[in-house]
C-alpha cells in the first residue's frame, strides 16, 4: 500500500510572546517562552487507512492537523504529504456571508484545488449531496449553521482528495447529515483515500479508526489498536484527575469521599465498557464532622453531548445514616450503562435530606468509555422486534 | 562528474523549476479568484452597486473643484476639475488597496489557518479587488480626457500609468499585510500616513507650481511619478522621465523589502490571525 502521509521525528515548537504592540516590541521586554506543541512523532498513513489522534486539549492534536494540512511548517523532522488534501477542519472556511451558495462553491472549490472545469462538472453533485438545491442562489448569510456545514462539507469531499483531514466535523450538523458524512468518509476510505482524524468523540474513533495515536503534552505515548489506545487515554485521564475534583470538595466538606472501585459484573474494571453492562461504584464516606444523614445524587454526561441522565434519592429519606465525626462507611451505587459508545463522566453528589446543603461533591467521580459500534443517539433502549401474529393472505389492509 | 549525475541534476533542476512554475500559476489563479470575490463583495449590498466606484470619486472631484475654484479662487491649474478627477481616481485605488491589503491576512484568518495555499494571494487579491473597481471607473478618466480636449496619442500613457501604480501598490500591500498580524498598530499608522499622503502627492495641486526644493522632495513619494503619468495620459502634459525613474527606484526597494519581510513572517501567520 502506498504511504500517503509520512512523518519522521516531526516536531513543532512555538515561541510564545506576550501580546505586543509596535512600541512594546521596540522595547524588547521579556524573554519569549518556547513551547513544544508536538515532538518526535513518527507516523505512516497509507491509502485507505483511517488514523485517529486522541488526547486532551493542548496535547498537540490541532498542531498535527495543521502540519498535515500544510498550513504550518515543522520545526524538526520531515513530513511527506500528498498534493491534494481536503481539510474538514472547519468546513466552509473562507465562505463569505454576502455571496450566494453558488458563488461560494465556486470560490471555495478553487481554493481547495479544483479547476474551474472540475467545479462546473461536479457542481450538481455538490449541490445534491448538500441538499441545498432550493437555496443555492441565496446569500449564505441566510443559511442556518447546519446548511452552512452541509455546503462546506459537500465541497470538501468533492475535491477528490488523497487525504482527508478531519477535526470534530462530525460533532455538528443534524443527525441524518452526520450519518451521511460518516458514510461518505467510509466510502472515500474504501476507495483508497487516507483519513487523519482528531476527535473527542471516542465512539467515532472506535467506530472508524484502523489505528489510533495518543498524544500527551505533545508527545506520542501510544499507538496501535484504537481500543487499547482509547483505554490508555482513559487510564491517563483517571490518573490525572484522581477521579474526583478536590476543588469541589472544599465547598462541600461534610465527608471525605473516595471512589474505591468501579466494577462490572465480572468483578473487574474494564478499560472499555460495553453498552448495557452493569457498573457497581463503591464509595467510601468518612465523616469529618457530625452529619445527620444524607441522600445521594448522580449525573451522567457524555463528552460532546452533555447530560444523559440525572437522578437523586427522594428528599427526606436519608439513605446515608447519621454519622459522627470520624466514622466511615462504604456505599455501593449500581447503574446500568444503557448508553451508546462514547466517553462519559459520572458526577456524584451527597446532600442533606432537605436538599439545602451539599455534603460532598465529586464533579468527576468516574470517567469511562463505552465501546462498540457507534450510532447516533445517546441511549441504548435495547430494542427487540418480534412477530405477534402470522401474516394473513388474501386480505387487504383495512 | 559522471553522465548519470549530470542527468539526475538536470532532472532535479527541471522538476524544481516545474514545481516553481506550478506554484506561480496557482498563486496567480487564486489571486484572480479571490480578487473577483473581493470585488463582488464590495458593492454587493448597495443598490447602485458598481456605479459607486464611479460616483464616489466623481462626487469628490466635484466638491473639491467647487471649493478650490469658487471658494478659495485658486486658478493655477488648467482644466482643474478634470485634473482633480484624474488624481482622485488613482488615489482611491491606492488608498483602497492599502487599507484592504493591510488587514487581508488577518481577515482571511479562517483560510490561513485551515487551507494550505500561497499566503501572498491575500494582499494581492485585496489589491486585485480594488483594482477591478478602479478598472470599472476607468471610463470616467477617458471622459475626463475627452473633456479636456487635449486627448490624443497621449492616452497611450494610460496603461503605463496603471502598470506603474500597480507596481507601487503591490510592494506596499505585501509589506503591510505581513506586518499587521504581529503589529496591529500598523492599521492606524497606515490610515494616518494615507491622510498625509493626500497632501504629499500632487493630487489637488500641481507640483510644477511649487518651490523647486519642495517639488524635488515630492519625487521621493512614488505616487508622484504615478500621478504625473496619469496626467500625461489624460491631460496631454509632458511626461516627466525623472519622476517615473524615481517611482520605479522606490518601488523596487519596497518590493525587495516586502519580499524579505513577507518570507520571514509568513510562517507565523497561522498562529497570529
Amino acid at each position: 500500500m502506498s504511504v500517503l502521509l509520512q512523518a519522521r521525528g516531526l516536531g513543532k515548537r512555538y515561541t510564545l510572546r506576550p501580546a505586543r504592540s509596535l512600541l512594546m516590541s521596540l522595547g524588547r521586554r521579556g524573554r519569549p517562552r518556547q513551547l513544544w506543541a508536538l515532538r518526535d512523532l513518527d507516523l505512516d498513513l497509507c491509502a485507505g487507512e483511517v488514523v485517529a489522534i486522541v488526547g486532551r486539549n493542548g496535547a498537540g492534536k490541532s498542531t498535527l492537523l495543521k502540519l498535515a494540512s500544510g498550513v504550518t511548517v515543522p520545526t524538526t523532522g520531515t513530513l511527506r504529504r500528498p498534493r491534494r488534501i481536503a481539510p474538514l477542519i472547519e468546513v466552509g472556511a473562507g465562505f463569505h456571508p454576502e455571496l450566494t451558495g453558488r458563488e461560494n462553491v465556486e470560490v471555495n472549490g478553487r481554493l481547495l484545488g479544483m479547476s474551474r472545469g472540475e467545479i462546473r462538472r461536479k457542481f450538481d453533485d455538490i449541490v445534491a449531496f448538500s441538499e441545498l438545491a432550493h437555496a443555492i442562489d441565496q446569500p449564505i448569510k441566510e443559511y442556518s449553521s447546519g446548511m452552512f456545514m452541509r455546503l462546506g462539507f459537500s465541497v470538501a469531499v468533492h475535491t477528490e482528495p488523497e487525504l482527508l483531514v478531519v477535526d470534530e466535523v462530525l460533532a455538528v450538523g443534524d443527525m441524518p447529515f452526520q450519518v451521511r458524512c460518516l458514510d461518505r468518509i467510509r466510502a472515500m476510505r474504501d476507495s483508497g483515500v487516507g483519513v487523519l482524524f482528531v476527535s473527542h468523540n471516542l465512539g467515532a474513533v472506535l467506530e472508524l479508526a484502523d489505528r489510533a495515536v495518543l498524544l500527551e503534552h505533545g508527545n506520542p505515548t501510544a499507538e496501535g489498536d484504537p481500543r487499547e489506545v482509547v483505554g490508555r487515554y482513559h487510564a491517563s485521564l483517571a490518573a490525572d484527575t484522581g477521579r474526583f475534583d478536590e476543588a469541589g470538595m472544599a465547598a462541600a466538606d461534610a465527608y471525605d469521599v473516595e471512589v474505591v472501585s468501579v466494577t462490572a459484573e465480572s468483578g473487574d474494571e474494564p478499560t472499555l465498557w460495553l453498552p448495557r453492562q452493569h457498573a457497581s461504584v463503591s464509595l467510601r464516606l468518612r465523616a469529618v464532622r457530625d452529619v445527620a444523614g444524607s441522600i445521594l445524587g448522580l449525573r451522567l454526561s457524555r463528552e460532546g453531548s452533555g447530560l444523559v441522565a440525572a437522578w437523586h434519592q427522594e428528599p427526606g429519606a436519608a439513605s446515608v445514616p447519621a454519622m459522627s465525626s470520624g466514622e466511615a462507611l462504604t456505599l455501593e451505587v449500581g447503574l446500568d450503562l444503557n448508553v451508546t459508545p462514547g466517553a462519559y463522566l459520572l458526577e456524584i453528589a451527597v446532600a442533606s435530606p432537605d436538599f439545602r446543603e451539599m455534603h460532598a461533591h465529586l464533579p468527576a467521580a468516574y470517567r469511562f468509555a463505552v465501546g462498540g459500534r457507534a450510532g447516533p443517539g445517546m441511549v441504548d433502549v435495547n430494542p427487540t422486534v418480534r412477530v405477534v401474529s402470522a401474516a394473513s393472505t388474501g386480505q387487504s389492509p383495512s | 562528474m559522471t553522465a548519470a549525475a549530470t542527468v539526475s541534476q538536470a532532472v532535479r533542476a527541471a522538476t524544481s523549476r516545474e514545481a516553481a512554475m506550478v506554484a506561480v500559476r496557482r498563486t496567480l489563479e487564486l489571486t484572480g479568484v479571490l480578487s473577483r470575490k473581493n470585488f463582488r463583495i464590495r458593492y454587493k449590498r448597495a443598490a447602485l452597486g458598481i456605479f459607486w466606484a464611479v460616483l464616489q470619486p466623481a462626487f469628490q472631484a466635484l466638491v473639491l473643484s467647487y471649493v478650490f475654484l469658487r471658494v478659495f479662487h485658486v486658478h493655477q491649474v488648467a482644466h482643474y476639475p478634470i485634473y482633480v478627477l484624474s488624481g482622485i481616481l488613482p488615489w482611491a485605488f491606492f488608498t483602497g488597496s492599502m487599507t484592504s491589503s493591510t488587514v487581508s491576512v488577518v481577515d482571511n484568518g479562517s483560510l490561513v489557518k485551515k487551507v494550505a495555499m500561497p499566503l501572498v494571494v491575500f494582499p494581492l487579491s485585496a489589491v486585485g479587488g480594488t483594482g477591478l473597481a478602479f478598472l470599472a471607473a476607468m471610463p470616467v478618466l477617458l471622459v475626463a480626457g475627452l473633456l479636456s480636449g487635449t486627448i490624443g496619442w497621449s492616452l497611450l500613457w494610460l496603461p503605463v500609468a496603471v502598470a506603474l501604480e500597480v507596481l507601487t501598490i503591490v510592494g506596499f500591500a505585501v509589506l503591510l499585510s505581513s506586518l499587521y498580524p504581529a503589529f496591529r498598530d500598523i492599521r492606524y499608522l497606515v490610515e494616518s500616513a494615507l491622510l498625509l499622503g493626500l497632501y504629499a502627492t500632487p493630487i489637488l495641486y500641481d507640483r510644477t507650481k511649487l518651490h523647486a526644493n519642495l517639488s524635488h522632495a515630492l519625487l521621493a513619494n512614488p505616487m508622484t511619478g504615478v500621478m504625473e503619468t496619469y496626467r500625461a495620459a489624460v491631460l496631454g502634459r509632458a511626461v516627466h522621465g525623472k519622476a517615473i525613474a524615481c517611482t520605479i527606484a522606490v518601488d523596487l526597494i519596497v518590493l525587495g523589502l516586502a519580499t524579505i519581510v513577507f518570507r520571514r513572517r509568513r510562517d507565523e501567520f497561522p498562529d497570529l490571525v
